[in-house]
């Protein structure tokens, strides 16, 4: 049973998202994360043909999320024109949409049969001008104007969700009065090829001196059924942060997964980092919703040099601080 | 405006070009009784309109992404044989100029889609209300029509913008109603509402609809 080393405290954090509006809290019902002091793919920049593809199903659901990203030497590449990304599971095919927060990010749910089996997704990436206008009002059979295919078209990526995943403590609503304080935390499920706490904290400040923060903490652990963690590792009084920047990378649920999970998401420049630094907040009162996120890495597809390819399962609980 | 007239390319003109010239050809023979025209029986009149378009689409097209049109603006002639004082056999001619959609935006692309339609009509003129000078007036009858469908690409500037044309043709019907008025012996002026259905475009498609152009004639006569 161990924590991976990234500890906010010391100044070493993986990646950390602040937002100062309550209105941007809310549009964070659901963040997943890695812990990864270094990139998983720094191969990604200077690859080819790159894809990130991601699947998360959350416990009790029976709709998985899906979201993905391709890239031609770095660069991020629009699905447009008759390319499109289609996902396939075996009870239901979906085209990704673009997400409206993130440029050439495209993201879905299918709905799963038996959210019990383990699953397997597909990704193709594919080139059909006629269906990618197909919900358009006149015959788009009669009025094809195709501009061609793309770099990433007839590319792929397949992956396969793992166990679910309860958490069994701490129960919905502990309070914790002391950063001394331990979490403990138990869960079910059989272990698959990592797991990830991501603490998404949302504190207040008394002083009007201070602002609200929040941000998010990702936390690689064994996958043992069983783990604590300080409190004060979670809610630091002190130390330097590396955060995602601004309130606007503070990102809409699932598609946070991608950039938590997949640092090569930060070398393809999905977002910038800056930093804040701990001793400019007092924080007094604080929610910190914990997901547990069991992850399966995937395969990449013929072709393609880099990226990431990530099923998981999670579940998630708030608990608050209040010393 | 557009190139070569649809209806020229459209082998079902034949039949009401026929009407047509028929109904111009006995004109030496024809008496003026009742009709102070200088053809005669025979009227011409020159008509202009503004329309609004509308689209009836497959019931399967999700609402946001049915098309708003821009005014449609049509210019026509229409030849008329008066058979009796109240009721005159008439064919025409409409060009209805291109009306373009807002644009509109899914997984493909941003898009504009222009209609631009010729029909030939053939049908009748009823002189409902008729005074000295002034005609209550009601058209019906059938249509054919020939409409091309434009549709406009755009992809971000990913790749460059094009744009496609395809070209159906059906029969339809319209409707009229107006008022006339002669200003001396040769020359008439009217307004009328107008109602024009050309259904079942790209009938063998996936996804046929109709299209329907409603609007304000104004016509001058002789």
């Amino acid at each position: 049973m161990s924590l991976c080393d990234c500890d906010p405290g010391a100044g070493q954090p993986t990646h950390w998202y602040k937002a100062r509006s309550l209105s941007s809290l809310l549009l964070v019902p659901f963040f997943l994360a890695a812990c990864s002091e270094t990139p998983e793919d720094d191969t990604a920049e200077s690859a080819e043909i790159s894809l990130i593809f991601e699947a998360d199903l959350p416990y009790g659901s029976i709709a998985v999320s899906v979201a993905a990203s391709g890239y031609h030497y770095g660069e991020p590449q629009p699905m447009i024109g008759g390319d499109v990304m289609q996902v396939t599971s075996s009870s239901e095919s979906v085209y990704l949409q673009a997400d409206a927060h993130r440029e050439h990010f495209y993201s879905a749910q299918l709905a799963l049969t038996d959210p019990d089996i383990s699953e397997s997704l597909s990704l193709m990436i594919i080139h059909d001008p006629e269906a990618t206008r197909s919900e358009r009002w006149y015959p788009a059979e009669e009025a094809v104007y195709d501009p061609g295919s793309g770099p990433l078209a007839g590319y792929s990526a397949t992956l396969t969700l793992p166990e679910e995943l309860q958490i069994l403590s701490p129960q919905p609503g502990l309070t914790y009065t002391s950063r001394t304080d331990d979490i403990v935390l138990e869960w079910t499920g059989a272990p698959a090829d990592s797991l990830k706490l991501v603490a998404h904290n949302r504190c207040t400040a008394s002083s009007s001196n201070s602002s609200d923060l929040a941000w998010v903490q990702t936390i690689g652990i064994t996958d043992d059924q069983a783990d604590s963690i300080r409190v004060g590792r979670l809610i630091p009084s002190e130390g330097v942060l590396e955060t995602a920047g601004t309130v606007a990378n503070v990102l809409t649920g699932f598609l946070q997964l991608v950039f938590e999970t997949t640092l090569s998401a930060a070398t393809l420049g999905l977002y910038e980092t800056e930093t804040i630094e701990f001793e400019d907040y007092e924080l007094d009162s604080c929610s910190m919703t914990l997901y547990l996120v069991r992850q399966n890495q995937g395969e990449l597809g013929d072709g393609i040099d880099g990226g990431s390819v990530t099923g998981s399962r999670s579940d998630s609980v708030t608990v608050e601080f209040q010393p | 405006m557009k190139k070569i007239p649809v209806m020229l390319r459209n082998t079902m003109a034949t039949p009401l070009l026929a009407v047509t010239l028929l109904a111009i050809t006995p004109v030496s023979s024809l008496s003026a009784a009742e009709n102070n025209s200088p053809l005669g029986n025979i009227t011409a009149a020159f008509r202009a309109s503004l329309s609004a378009v509308s689209i009836k689409a497959d019931g399967s097209v999700p609402t946001d992404n049915k098309p708003d049109f821009s005014l449609a603006a049509a210019s026509g002639i229409t030849l008329g044989y008066s058979v009796l004082s109240w009721i005159a056999a008439e064919a025409g001619y409409t060009q209805q100029m291109g009306s373009e959609s807002d644009e509109q935006t899914d997984i493909a692309g941003s898009y504009t889609t222009e209609l631009y339609s010729e029909i030939l009509t053939a049908g009748l003129n009823l002189r409902l209300i008729k005074s000295e000078s002034v005609e209550v007036f009601s058209r019906l009858g059938g249509l054919k029509y020939s409409t091309e469908l434009t549709v406009k690409e755009r992809f971000d500037d990913v790749y460059p913008d094009g744009e496609v044309t395809a070209w159906t043709s059906g029969s339809g019907y319209y409707l009229g109603l107006g008022i006339s008025k002669r200003t001396n012996n040769t020359l008439k002026l009217s307004a009328a509402l107008e109602y024009q259905k050309l259904p079942d475009a790209f009938a063998d498609s996936s996804r046929p609809f109709d299209i329907s152009y409603t609007g304000l004639t104004l016509g001058v006569g002789f």
